[in-house]
């Protein structure tokens, strides 16, 4: 049964997340239930690792049932969970910013910048992309630039709210945006001229 | 327009977000250049590719109820 199809024939999510700040555990759970995939999915197209992406979706909705109490159904609550688990998201690609072989939103991305030189770009035609390829390129780039194609062109987002959720401006969000297609579009040729 | 410029603003022309100005000479520039009119397809190829993912997610799920016993809400502190 879809999350629609729920909403119409069971308790709101505002009602389950009420009842779940009063101590009820089963509506926690339902609410669970109802939302695992969808924040299992976001965290594994932001961190392109199914075993970070298990922890998050523990953390994230260990947080929820922490912060429940706090929803007051001013924004829908699918809304405001995205928002909590890129958060989450966002904060484990800061504890691992200490590692040298992890950055996350400098500019500089530890990356050469993507440049296409005329005359010396291979002149052979992007393959076609389908979903294995494009999100196997994904987990390749660097935490910044893959979050923010995520949100974008993945989930949807326009730049306002990803410069909002990301703590960033919208410059750099369209910024980044472009070099992650950019760096993309090299990775899935590469990809293709070593096949 | 010069390449490197054009280049530089083909997200933006894509989604829409130039203004009209910038938006003809980035349109005039790609109907004269073919490599950069190359970039643009590939572009729009990867950004259709990533709307399919929104509608397909294709994703292996790990065991729903496996993480949720593992959060032992209900069975003390979960901090």
């Amino acid at each position: 049964m879809s999350v629609a199809e729920i909403e119409k024939t069971g308790p709101t999510d505002f009602e389950l997340a009420q009842k779940s700040a009063s101590g009820d555990i089963a509506s926690f759970e339902e609410l669970y239930h109802r939302h695992f995939r969808r924040v299992y999915s976001l965290a594994l197209r932001m961190t392109g690792s199914p075993e970070e992406a298990e922890d998050l979706t523990q953390d994230t909705f260990t947080h929820l049932y922490n912060k429940i109490g706090s929803f007051r159904g001013e924004s829908a609550f699918t809304t405001w969970l995205h928002r909590m688990t890129v958060n989450q998201v966002l904060m484990h690609f800061r504890r691992r910013k200490s590692r040298p072989e992890f950055t996350a939103f400098s500019n500089e991305e530890g990356e050469t910048p993507v440049q296409i030189v005329q005359g010396t770009e291979n002149q052979d035609k992007m393959p076609v992309v389908d979903r294995i390829i494009l999100e196997n390129a994904i987990s390749k780039l660097p935490p910044g630039y893959r979050s923010v194609f995520v949100l974008h062109d993945v989930e949807g987002h326009e730049h306002g709210e990803i410069a909002e959720m990301l703590g960033i401006s919208e410059g750099t969000s369209k910024s980044q945006l472009h070099k992650a297609r950019l760096k993309l579009r090299a990775l899935i040729r590469q990809q293709a001229a070593n096949n | 327009m010069e390449c490197a410029k054009s280049l530089e603003l083909l997200s933006e022309f894509h989604d829409g977000g130039l203004d009209e100005t910038l938006r003809v000479q980035v349109r005039t520039h790609l109907d004269e250049c073919l490599p950069c009119a190359g970039v643009f397809r590939d572009l729009d190829t990867i950004v259709l590719a990533a709307t399919v993912l929104r509608s397909e997610p294709g994703v292996t799920f790990p065991d729903e109820q496996l993480i949720w016993r593992r959060m032992s809400i209900g069975n003390g502190p979960v901090h």
